[in-house]
């Protein structure tokens, strides 16, 4: 059964046929909502209430675009309206220099990965919330430039700036977890 | 070229680091949002009956005096054009297009009629 099928069961009133939208996606929301909100519970909340949006205005979703990106589209803005975070407004320079003392620790040449799972979590945690996102949105779904855009609201060229940007900050800060990978990069 | 290759090399040891990142939704929130879900239906179910009913409603009083106004107005450019003005302003034919009036109205009163009895046999 696909997408469209599921959805307009949920439709015809089988509540429980939302269920697969829940279990499918709430793991990619909670990401989403935790980058932009930088918190586990303002995360859950937003994810509570964007799934809650989407089944209230399921009949107002057309096949012109992904479930999912809709989806994203509506927990992308639920996060930025109850966080009021201003996501694309930062200041690169300090995000990065916040990391410097950090870098001496890890000298080790191969990481497990525990560790690198730790490290990617603060590298990401370190870097511009926005930055993140499209990171996770690329990297994580796969997700087009075309669907980032219509997730983040950007244009296309600003989402490949944006991106190409986040790339370069994620080596670096990368690099200054774990200096034994930067001369691989 | 080179430039080539070292993007695609940054995007292939992205892609690796990045596998790791996506975060795992807690425990009780699917039951949360289900819950939510769930209560949110059972209103929305609630109230579409009524907007089912005021739709029929409408749509049998569009029905039954649309009839009523197309069988007026064949029988009015019926009669005067067979036989005439006066017939038409006439009392006789006055009390027929009373009848036709008549009769679709009780048409309509039973037919709420009808749907009221339905319904009072649905809720027991």
């Amino acid at each position: 059964m696909n997408e469209n099928q599921r959805v307009q069961q949920v439709l015809s009133g089988n509540t429980s046929a939302f269920a697969y939208f829940v279990d499918t996606y709430q793991d990619m929301a909670f990401t989403i909502a935790h980058r932009i909100c930088g918190n586990v519970q303002d995360a859950e909340d937003v994810v509570q209430e964007s799934f809650v949006k989407v089944y209230r205005n399921l009949h107002t979703f057309r096949n012109e675009s992904k479930f999912s990106s809709w989806l994203y589209r509506i927990v992308y803005n639920t996060a930025i309206t109850q966080s009021r975070t201003k996501l694309w407004l930062y200041d690169q320079e300090s995000s990065l220099s916040d990391v410097q003392e950090v870098s001496d620790f890890d000298t080790e040449t191969q990481i497990t990965d525990s560790e690198r799972t730790e490290t990617v979590a603060n590298v990401l945690r370190k870097m511009p919330a926005g930055e993140a996102l499209l990171l996770t949105l690329y990297y994580l779904e796969d997700n087009p430039v075309k669907e980032i855009a219509r997730i983040t609201g950007l244009n296309e060229s600003n989402v490949k700036v944006k991106l190409f940007r986040a790339r370069q900050s994620f080596k670096e800060l990368y690099a200054r977890f774990e200096p034994a990978v930067a001369d691989l990069l | 070229m080179n430039e080539k290759n070292n993007i695609q090399r940054d995007d292939e040891f992205i892609r690796k680091m990045m596998q790791s990142a996506k975060d795992q939704a807690p425990e009780g929130l699917k039951y949360r949002i289900m819950h939510q879900v769930e209560t949110e239906g059972a209103f929305k179910h609630q109230q579409t009956p009524v907007k089912l009913r005021e739709r029929k409603v409408l749509k049998d009083f569009i029905g039954i005096f649309g009839l009523m106004y197309a069988v007026l107005a064949a029988l009015i450019g019926g009669a005067y054009l067979l036989k005439g003005k006066e017939f038409v302003l006439s009392s006789g034919f006055l009390w027929t297009i009373i009848l036709v009036a008549f009769v679709f109205s009780l048409f309509w009163l039973m037919s709420r009629v009808d749907e009221r009895l339905k319904d009072k046999r649905l809720i027991h």
